[in-house]
């Protein structure tokens, strides 16, 4: 019966060493500029931070008025953190859809939305999260 | 995150099935013909050869020619649908990126950005893979048809290893395990190699079964092939439990999310899969093929059809597994 136990015991201490304890996620956005939901002054930059490296190989930015033109070139090199010039903005909704893939190879896409209004101050970065996007793998 | 099973996810999961059978395939192919062959008798005089060499070199064919074309002709079409396979995972990737429809599979913008990802590393080693195996038999075939002394050539297990480590090297840089680290790569590769050795050899295993039906004498020949690829079994489904088991606690936090969570589940699944079919190999193992001195062929072969119908819903779940849930959703 201890011999049991002890075996018990080992089987539970192997089976703690070997369970990875990291969290292990897709690539997701951790923060932008604007923020998500946020109501700024014309952007002259957007901000986009990813939790690990990442290729953000596609970004539009859609208003009102149809696809605005940025300064997007899609880039092969891997990053975390992405900055995409922006033309000035009349005041309105905007939506961006960016598409990445991770270091899995796997493709993430997902969008936030943020609303131009020149009285409101200019955007800062803030961390916040966004739910899962549409994976493909 | 909702399964979403689009008409993309679906094409996903196609083009991996393909690939995954095809890499199965030729390697499982690969090992009938090298179970099927026989090393010649050295002289005498002959130095020792290393034991590498002594387990390649000049082994000789002793099956009717139209088995050896048939064998030959599924390693070859393996091969095809292997690239084909290979290309359209590719090509889907670039679809789905785009976003502007079918078109947009044909970016060539597009598909120069992913060729320096690991989307385009990952499909550009196995296409490479299909490639040179295809490349390495046709080079062997007409050692293999020989009508006289048919023999496998040692390039050819050449180019099945360098194929090997070439597919290997894909499932370590692209999918869930790509970011665990080298343990892990090791490991892919090694489950990888093993998935393909056992289950790619069922389908030319259940071939030389059905030969055997025509045959009037006991199929000592056969149960001799089985009992060696039974004592390989061992270190196969060893080293298949062994890395996959491995994995299993690299990508999951827990056990309890093997029941608690969709992907959890669906990897529950596929172990239940692969518990049944131990269960019949241990069958054809320890009862089918013992029972070939009797001449009971129709029933090892009744059974391996069973291996492989539960071969490929692993092969389904697996790219199931792989396409619509990943282990972000245990976060």
């Amino acid at each position: 019966m201890k011999k049991m136990t002890l075996l018990q015991g080992l089987a539970a201490a192997l089976l703690m060493l070997v369970m990875h304890s990291a969290a292990f996620a897709h690539s997701a956005m951790s923060s932008s500029v604007p923020e998500n939901g946020q109501t700024v002054a014309t952007p002259e930059m957007l901000m986009l931070h990813f939790n690990g490296n990442v290729r953000l190989v596609r970004l539009t930015v859609t208003g009102d008025n149809g696809i605005v033109e940025t300064g997007f070139v899609p880039d092969a090199a891997a990053n975390m953190m992405f900055h995409v010039a922006m033309p000035p903005l009349v005041a309105g909704a905007y939506r961006v859809n960016w598409t990445v893939i991770g270091e899995d190879g796997h493709s993430v896409s997902e969008d936030f939305r943020f609303t131009v209004d020149p009285n409101a101050p200019a955007a800062v970065m803030s961390e916040h999260g966004h739910g899962g996007g549409d994976h493909v793998h | 995150m909702p399964f979403a099973a689009g008409p993309w996810e679906l094409a996903s999961v196609l083009s991996k099935v393909l690939s995954y059978a095809s890499l199965a395939s030729l390697v499982g192919g690969l090992l009938v013909f090298w179970l099927g062959s026989e090393r010649a008798a050295r002289p005498s005089s002959a130095v020792a050869s290393p034991l590498l060499l002594s387990l390649l070199n000049r082994r000789y064919l002793h099956w009717p020619l139209a088995l050896r074309q048939h064998l030959l002709q599924l390693l070859l079409l393996a091969c095809l649908v292997g690239s084909f396979a290979a290309l359209l995972f590719f090509l889907l990737q670039v679809g789905v990126v785009n976003q502007t429809g079918v078109a947009g599979m044909f970016d060539s913008f597009m598909a120069g950005l992913l060729l320096q990802s690991p989307i385009g590393y990952g499909a550009g080693l196995k296409l490479t893979g299909f490639l040179v195996a295809a490349v390495t038999l046709l080079l062997a075939r007409p050692a293999l048809l020989a009508e006289k002394d048919a023999r496998l050539p040692v390039s050819l297990y050449s180019g099945a290893l360098l194929a090997l480590v070439l597919f290997a090297a894909s499932f370590a840089v692209l999918g869930h395990v790509a970011s665990l680290g080298v343990l892990a790569g090791v490991a892919i590769a090694v489950h990888i190699s093993a998935m393909g050795l056992w289950i790619g050899a069922l389908y030319p295993l259940h071939t030389l079964c059905r030969q055997e039906q025509h045959r009037d004498e006991p199929a000592v020949r056969l149960q001799a092939l089985l009992q060696t690829f039974g004592r390989l079994g061992w270190a196969i489904t060893g080293s298949l439990l062994l890395a996959g088991g491995y994995l299993l606690t690299q990508l999951l936090e827990q056990p309890a999310d093997l029941l608690s969570t969709p992907y959890g589940l669906m990897l529950t699944g596929k172990l239940l899969l692969v518990v049944c079919l131990l269960g019949l190999a241990a069958l054809n193992k320890f009862r089918l093929v013992p029972a070939l001195a009797g001449e009971k062929v129709a029933a090892l072969q009744y059974s391996i059809r069973g291996e492989m119908g539960l071969a490929f819903l692993i092969l389904v779940l697996t790219a199931c597994l792989t396409t619509f849930t990943g282990p972000v959703h245990l976060l």
